[in-house]
């Protein structure tokens, strides 16, 4: 209640929010960017939001990420709504990049882990091997070493990952899915309690790109990724590839996605080097579908152009249509 | 004289054996070694990488240089006494149109050219050339006072090694023919490569052998080259069906022997079959489009 408040002192202060639909969301300018700097024009809206959280979905905009990442997720109920207490949670974060622009900002991952905590979580678990380097990376590091060091990991999750029976399991019996028949995941990521997914939005060169779907990747081992790749017999097949990704996800939904689409590459990923943007956004919420349809905007395509997208829609994941949900928008 | 003609055929080939094997280096040998740059040390050894291996290197995205014609990769890092990570890599392509093609896909055209390799490329944190048939790229993990230096150094040593210039593909030199003036030209081999330059709605465009796309202002203009006028016919008709059935594109509409459609921000797309071309212009309606197609399809064979 306490964060709640300082983050609704802090909005009264600094920010304004706003409700917003689809149309308006795309109408302003085709960017989001420009819709946030349209809001800050109308002061004093929104405030009942905050006081009766009911978001689905919460678009946070400004320079400071670490105190965004906590604002996001206030305006969609707060970490409490999706951590029970005492609970394991699973944290995928997009972290093993080097270049500027390919991997979660730290600041929005260090503000998740301190809010799951908060939430009284009992232990998190980095289903992706998190490195010290990355964290170091962040100016939070110092203030918040003693609940990192808490992380759990799962050690031989690194690129690229190879199955070993303590910590990968073999699933074969997905015959329901329309392109993964099996694939080879980290056992963490089934076992845990709770599923949190940080995504970076980026360009990805074959799916085009980057989001909360596509991060699935990151709890498979190498040789079950490239068959996303190469299984369909046919190289190169975005098709394939994208519902592999949906089908993946299907195993298991995220509880809740955190995505950084603060600063990122805009071509040449996901890897890097490329042209970096600065939209400075944090985007929360249960639906990675809709979440990665509003980054598919931010990079500048439309949600119908991302395959993941449209697919993870027609697979029931999630829904597209995010104007369907209530959707916060603050500009902080 | 039947033996004569077959001794110099021999000769020949000899000839042509040879000077492949002087051209072609290993990428490793021509990573620049710890004495070569100031200050900075290599990070344990070179790394290689061939084929399909490259997905053990690249975490996501190794499919754009597979569609391209990859052959071998060499990487290293080197780090300085601040700990900054410089991440050097040398592809090794199948020909030097593949690392043409590489090296324009991933030029955003907003950096600064320079004057290393056959075309280089810089900007604030990387730069990346292309010479003979390699792709070189070499990036700093953090923006840095003094880095580009470094970086310029690496890039230089590296391309000192490579000993030919390396020749563009036909199909660009025939573009540039026209002499319109057009930006951010990109050569392309496949569906992931054309993907990041314009989604013509998730492979409609499709059975193309290679391709180039350059920007008039806000305009673009694509060339698809096909194996043969028989081939390309056939793509063509699948084309049309799909653009018409698409759900990014709509007002399908016939014209003469093309087609016009507009996209999803009501941007005008024109296409026409030409030999064993398609050309398609976006961003000009069939009339405008006439004069570009006309004195694009003059130049090509």
């Amino acid at each position: 209640m306490l964060q709640l408040l300082d983050t609704f002192e802090a909005f009264i202060t600094n920010g304004m929010e706003k409700k917003i639909n689809r149309r308006e969301f795309i109408r302003k300018s085709g960017t989001l960017g420009v819709i946030t700097a349209g809001a800050s024009m109308i002061p004093g809206i929104g405030a009942c939001s905050l006081l009766s959280p009911s978001a689905d979905i919460s678009v946070v905009s400004g320079a400071g990420y670490f105190a965004n990442t906590l604002k996001a997720i206030d305006l969609i109920g707060g970490m409490k709504k999706f951590i029970p207490e005492g609970s394991t949670v699973g944290l995928l974060i997009n972290s093993d990049f080097d270049i500027p622009g390919t991997y979660v900002n730290p600041d929005v991952a260090i503000a998740a882990v301190k809010s799951i905590f908060d939430a009284g979580a009992q232990s998190i678990i980095c289903l992706q091997k998190v490195k010290e380097e990355y964290w170091e990376r962040s100016s939070y590091y110092e203030s918040h070493k003693d609940i990192l060091s808490t992380l759990k990991q799962v050690e031989t999750n690194v690129f690229p990952s190879e199955y070993n029976d303590d910590d990968f399991i073999k699933l074969t019996d997905l015959d329901n899915n329309k392109a993964l028949k099996e694939t080879e995941v980290v056992k963490a990521w089934l076992e845990c309690d709770v599923f949190v997914n940080i995504p970076i939005c980026k360009h990805h060169a074959s799916t085009l790109l980057t989001g909360a779907m596509k991060n699935i990747m990151g709890v498979s081992t190498r040789k079950a990724n490239v068959t996303f790749h190469l299984g369909s017999g046919v190289r190169n097949d975005p098709d394939y590839l994208a519902q592999c990704i949906v089908d993946q996800n299907l195993v298991r939904k995220s509880d809740l996605c955190i995505m950084d689409a603060t600063e990122f590459i805009t071509d040449n990923g996901p890897s890097g080097p490329g042209t970096l943007k600065k939209p400075q956004k944090i985007i929360a919420g249960a639906d990675m579908v809709a979440i990665d349809a509003i980054a598919a905007e931010i990079l500048g395509y439309s949600p119908g152009e991302i395959l993941c997208v449209v697919k993870g829609h027609e697979s029931g994941l999630g829904n597209k249509e995010y104007s369907d949900y209530n959707l916060v928008e603050l500009n902080a | 004289m039947k033996l004569q003609k077959l001794i110099i055929l021999f000769f020949f080939i000899l000839i042509g054996f040879a000077g492949i094997s002087q051209n072609i280096m290993e990428p490793k040998d021509l990573i620049p070694a710890n004495d070569e740059i100031v200050n900075w040390q290599l990070i344990d050894s070179v790394n290689t990488y061939t084929d399909e291996d490259l997905y053990m290197y690249i975490n996501g995205g190794a499919d754009l240089y597979l569609e391209y014609g990859f052959n071998k990769l060499g990487s290293c890092k080197y780090r300085n006494r601040l700990a900054s990570k410089i991440i050097l890599e040398v592809y090794q392509m199948k020909n030097d149109a593949g690392a043409f093609g590489v090296f324009t896909i991933n030029s955003s055209g907003k950096g600064k050219k320079i004057e290393i390799g056959n075309e280089a490329v810089q900007y604030d944190y990387y730069l990346h050339f292309w010479k003979q048939n390699y792709y070189v790229r070499c990036a700093s993990t953090v923006k840095s006072e003094g880095v580009i230096d470094t970086l310029q150094q690496l890039a230089k040593q590296v391309a000192s090694k490579i000993e030919l210039p390396g020749k563009k593909p036909e199909l660009f030199v025939l573009f540039n023919k026209t002499g319109y003036p057009f930006k951010q030209v990109k050569y392309f081999k496949g569906q992931v490569a054309l993907a990041n330059i314009f989604n013509f709605s998730h492979g409609s465009v499709a059975g193309f052998n290679e391709g180039i796309s350059g920007k008039l202002d806000d305009k673009m203009v694509f060339v698809f080259s096909y194996e043969n006028e028989k081939q390309r016919r056939e793509w063509f008709a699948s084309l049309k069906g799909k653009m018409n059935m698409s759900m990014l594109f709509d007002q399908y509409t016939t014209v003469e022997d093309g087609f016009t459609v507009k996209d999803r921000m009501g941007i005008m797309l024109s296409f026409k079959p030409v030999g064993k071309y398609i050309l398609a212009i976006k961003g000009m309606d069939w009339p405008e489009a006439q004069p570009v197609f006309e004195k694009t399809s003059t130049n090509l064979p």
